[in-house]
């Protein structure tokens, strides 16, 4: 077990770092894990469900927002975006946050098509980093139900 | 955290509830979180609890329902439908003075925020040692400290230090806005309140009025006392303003409620005054109870020994009190200085720039074994009053609360032959006896003198009573009694301040002589602050508590220190040259004498031959040998020209002036030989390098401006900054604690070695 233990430990750390590297997360997941312990076990699962179920509002709010027939209400889209880009923040989904940043700009500019743009590119990047960190998870419950525990990993 | 550690002992766990408000509910349950998880690193020493809500209506909703539960909000800028500080302008409106912290990704807005009150502003994302800020704060406010926050003192407390991000509002405008509040009241009161202490301990909350331009339009609403009992700090000014409460209404009358009502302040609350008031008559119970030790332990040459408390039957008192007892007419009494005129007198009358000499006073007044201060209240000063009535002139400018007039001389009439009672007299309004009544009030020579609070003079020699002050010159500021001019036997809290820039604050003393006893300060030349106790202006003879410093500065504490150089006595700070002394009396320039009480070593002087005696520490407790011819001749009037005697007795005191400090700490204060023409000296206020007391004998006449020793004629340089400095310390002061019972013992030992010729009876000092 001890081997399967390490093994799965490695590629869990792998795993994390290469989330690191591709710059789906940023240090603020790792203050983020940090702040999980006995007394909150989950806690991390548990704000990054708030994050997605989040994403999912605010880009619904951005669509929708961008969908009027007519003319557009870039400040409400700002204001969704701004919101999304907040969450990202504190939960650390760098590329989530870089690509809020440069909807805003475009919103500011009243920019339709860059708004557009932006905000498919957000649904496919947070749908993405909600795979990895799916697998991540995963990851870690195999280790621990293989009686190891999960390593830190700091980027 | 040290801070919370410091506030709460052991056992106890501070518990803080903090409210989150923001509309991204990823960042509400990371925020909950990191702010719970804070108090497992405390140590437990502090839990937060954390209310999380996603909106303003909500946070409104939730404040109505736990207002008293909540106490810290922290809240994001950019919100819908109501944002951060909108939000936060309600909550003033409807909760009062509620901390709130304002967050945001966007640093614009900090500065909006800062302005329209707002305690902090964050950045978003917020970094760790942002978070241990926000503790910090929280605990603060939990303690509703903010006084400690917001003074200036606290301002780069790091416990409470301001990153970068999150930072407090300009002083100013906490300055600007405690000012307006304050302006009602400011002119009557004497207290520069709108100075840094008051507007400093408050600024938070007035800071949270305080709105800046803003959008909202919301005013800034007067402060509503939070419900929470707030920790206060308790600076001069504040308790200047106390005690003219205390002294308008009464110290037997006197009761939170109406001291609250009079001093008018919005960020004290009742349980502030009522514990201050507490603590400040359990002070003078220590004095009261000290006094009548340390007259138990007095030789009672003479003196009655039937009282309980020393008694000051000295004319000297009189003399004393003279100028700056506004009804003792004792000052008139020269019991100092030259016959005829008492120094007090000459000085009160001349009252002109020069600080009164106190000088004379003290050695009278020590001489009489009674001269313990604070029974000096109701000592006996019999002296007639008479003189008083100068006083009144001069006391243009004084602010005091007691008018000098002549009404004080009719009172100091108790004075003859009055046994003083000690404390019992004092009461901040009743002087009645003998004593210089004064409650309240003080007659301050110079103008500028607020005397304030009740003060008993006693007359000549006793010193002051109570509570009030008399400045003899500008800008004294005297809180409880008062000294007399003259000899500035300033008993008990009040001060005199001879020159200007004296605050004392507890007690006075003498202009000249700068005896002040227990808490008086006195400060006859360049400003001494003493709080407890007043020196005495030329020399500065403060005892107890406090410090005169005349000259130099001389802090003492419970002593009295004497004239020039610096005495310092007992845990006060002196200024200027000084003599360090705690616990003793240390004139400089005679012969240092043990003062423990400042004007117990008067007393002593009189009754014994002090011996100097070398102090281990640089106070000097050496004991004057002062010889005090008549101490039995109690009788005032007599005295006169015995007073002067006598306090040429006290002169006796080499009070050297050309020493210093130095010469101080080295503990050897020898008397001379001739105490009382020394004293005379002393009390005369004689510039000269080789200080002595204000020479009242020296043709000082009444109409003269009695405080010759005023710096130009002291050749001795005297720093009030540097002295000044040292008087900050006086801050420390602004507890009563200093009059520990420790302290207390220290000088009771120290008397025992006075008397019974113990040598080198070293004073712990309670600064050290």
């Amino acid at each position: 077990m001890d081997a399967l233990v390490a093994q799965l430990q490695m590629q869990y750390r792998n795993y994390t770092a290469s989330l690191y590297q591709q710059g789906f997360l940023d240090d603020q997941f790792t203050e983020l894990k940090k702040l999980q312990d006995d007394a909150s076990p989950d806690f991390v699962a548990e704000v990054l469900s708030l994050f997605f179920e989040d994403c999912v509002k605010l880009i619904g709010n951005m669509a929708r927002a961008l969908d009027q027939t007519g003319t557009v209400d870039f400040s409400q889209v700002g204001a969704s975006v701004h919101q999304l880009k907040g969450s990202s923040s504190s939960v650390g989904a760098k590329r989530v946050k870089g690509l809020c940043v440069t909807f805003k700009e475009y919103c500011e500019a009243n920019n339709y098509e860059g708004c557009v743009r932006c905000l498919q590119q957000i649904d496919i990047e947070y749908k993405a980093l909600k795979t990895k960190l799916q697998d991540m998870f995963n990851l870690e419950k195999q280790i621990v139900q293989a009686g190891g525990k999960v390593p830190q990993v700091d980027n | 955290m040290a801070f919370s550690q410091a506030f709460y002992n052991q056992n106890s766990i501070l518990r803080i509830n903090v409210m989150v408000v923001d509309d991204d509910p990823v960042f509400l349950r990371i925020m909950s979180q990191r702010l719970e998880n804070f108090k497992h690193r405390d140590s437990s020493t502090m839990e937060i609890t954390v209310i999380a809500v996603k909106d303003s209506r909500e946070a409104l909703s939730t404040l109505k329902i736990e207002r008293n539960n909540i106490d810290l909000i922290v809240t994001d800028y950019y919100m819908p439908d109501m944002n951060g500080l909108q939000l936060k302008n309600q909550i003033t409106r409807e909760f009062g003075n509620l901390p709130v912290i304002v967050m945001s990704s966007d640093t614009g807005k900090e500065h909006e925020s800062l302005t329209c009150g707002a305690m902090g502003f964050i950045q978003k994302p917020i970094k760790a040692t942002e978070l241990a800020k926000i503790y910090q704060l929280a605990v603060t406010c939990k303690r509703n400290g903010k006084s400690t926050l917001w003074t200036e003192n606290n301002h780069n407390d790091t416990y409470v230090s301001i990153p970068q991000r999150i930072q407090l509002v300009p002083e100013q405008d906490n300055l600007v806005m405690t000012t307006k509040k304050k302006l009602p009241r400011s002119d009557s009161r004497s207290m520069n309140s709108t100075n840094g202490s008051c507007v400093s301990t408050n600024a938070s909350r007035k800071n949270k009025k305080i709105k800046a331009n803003v959008g909202s339009g919301d005013d800034v609403e007067a402060l509503s006392q939070p419900s929470k009992k707030s920790k206060i700090t308790w600076t001069d000014d504040l308790h200047d303003l106390f005690l003219q409460a205390i002294r308008h209404i009464g110290l037997d009358k006197a009761v939170p409620k109406k001291i609250l009502e009079f001093m008018n302040i919005s960020y004290l609350t009742r349980e502030n005054v009522a514990s201050h008031l507490q603590k400040y008559r359990q002070f003078l119970r220590k004095v009261a109870e000290r006094g009548s030790l340390c007259s138990n332990m007095l030789p009672s040459n003479g003196i009655d020994s039937t009282y309980p408390y020393p008694r000051i039957t000295e004319p000297c008192y009189n003399n004393y009190t003279s100028s700056s007892w506004y009804g003792t007419s004792l000052n008139n009494r020269s019991c100092y200085s030259e016959p005829g005129h008492g120094i007090g007198q000459s000085r009160l009358l001349s009252n002109t720039s020069d600080p009164v000499r106190f000088n004379q006073m003290p050695h009278n007044y020590m001489n009489r074994s009674s001269t313990y201060e604070p029974h000096r209240l109701g000592s006996n000063l019999n002296q007639p009053i008479e003189s008083n009535l100068n006083y009144s002139s001069q006391n243009e400018g004084r602010r005091s609360f007691l008018e000098p007039t002549a009404n004080k001389t009719s009172q100091t009439s108790q004075v003859l032959g009055f046994e003083q009672n000690g404390l019992s007299a004092i009461n901040g309004s009743g002087f009645n006896n003998n004593m210089l009544i004064s409650c309240g009030s003080l007659a301050p020579n110079q103008p500028g003198t607020n005397s304030y609070k009740c003060s008993i003079s006693t007359q000549q020699g006793i010193l002051s009573a109570y509570g009030s002050s008399t400045s003899t010159q500008p800008g004294i500021r005297s809180h409880i009694s008062l000294t007399p001019n003259q000899p500035g036997r300033s008993s008990y809290g009040s001060l005199t301040a001879a020159k200007p820039g004296m605050s004392s604050h507890e007690s006075l003393s003498p202009n000249q002589q700068g005896m002040s006893s227990y808490e008086n300060l006195t400060l006859n030349q360049p400003e001494m602050n003493n709080r407890g106790s007043l020196p005495p202006d030329q020399p500065q003879m403060s005892s107890y508590g406090n410090l005169s410093s005349n000259q130099l500065g001389l802090s003492s504490h419970g002593i009295l220190t004497p004239n020039q150089p610096g005495l310092k006595i007992y845990g006060t700070e002196t200024h200027n040259a000084g003599l360090n002394n705690f616990g003793s009396l240390t004139t400089h320039q005679p012969g240092s004498s043990n003062f423990s009480y400042g004007l117990q070593s008067f007393v002593d002087n009189e009754n014994i031959a002090y011996k100097p005696q070398p102090h281990p520490r640089s106070n000097a407790t050496a004991q004057p040998n002062i010889e005090i011819p008549q101490q039995e001749n109690l009788s005032l009037y007599d005295e006169f020209g015995n007073i002067n005697e006598l306090l040429c007795d006290i002169s006796n005191f080499q009070l050297d002036h050309n020493k210093q400090q130095e010469a101080v700490s080295t503990t050897q204060f020898e008397l001379p030989s001739n105490f009382s023409t020394e004293m005379n000296q002393l009390f005369s206020l004689e510039k000269d390098d080789d200080w002595t007391f204000v020479n009242t004998n020296q043709g000082h006449s009444i109409g003269e401006t009695s405080n010759n020793v005023a710096p130009e004629a002291n050749s001795q340089t005297f720093n009030m900054s540097t002295n000044h400095d040292q008087e900050q310390d006086a801050q420390d002061f602004v507890d009563w604690s200093f009059l520990n019972p420790a302290d207390l013992a220290n000088e009771y030992d120290f008397m025992d070695s006075l008397f019974n010729g113990m040598n080198g009876k070293g004073f712990d000092d309670p600064r050290c």
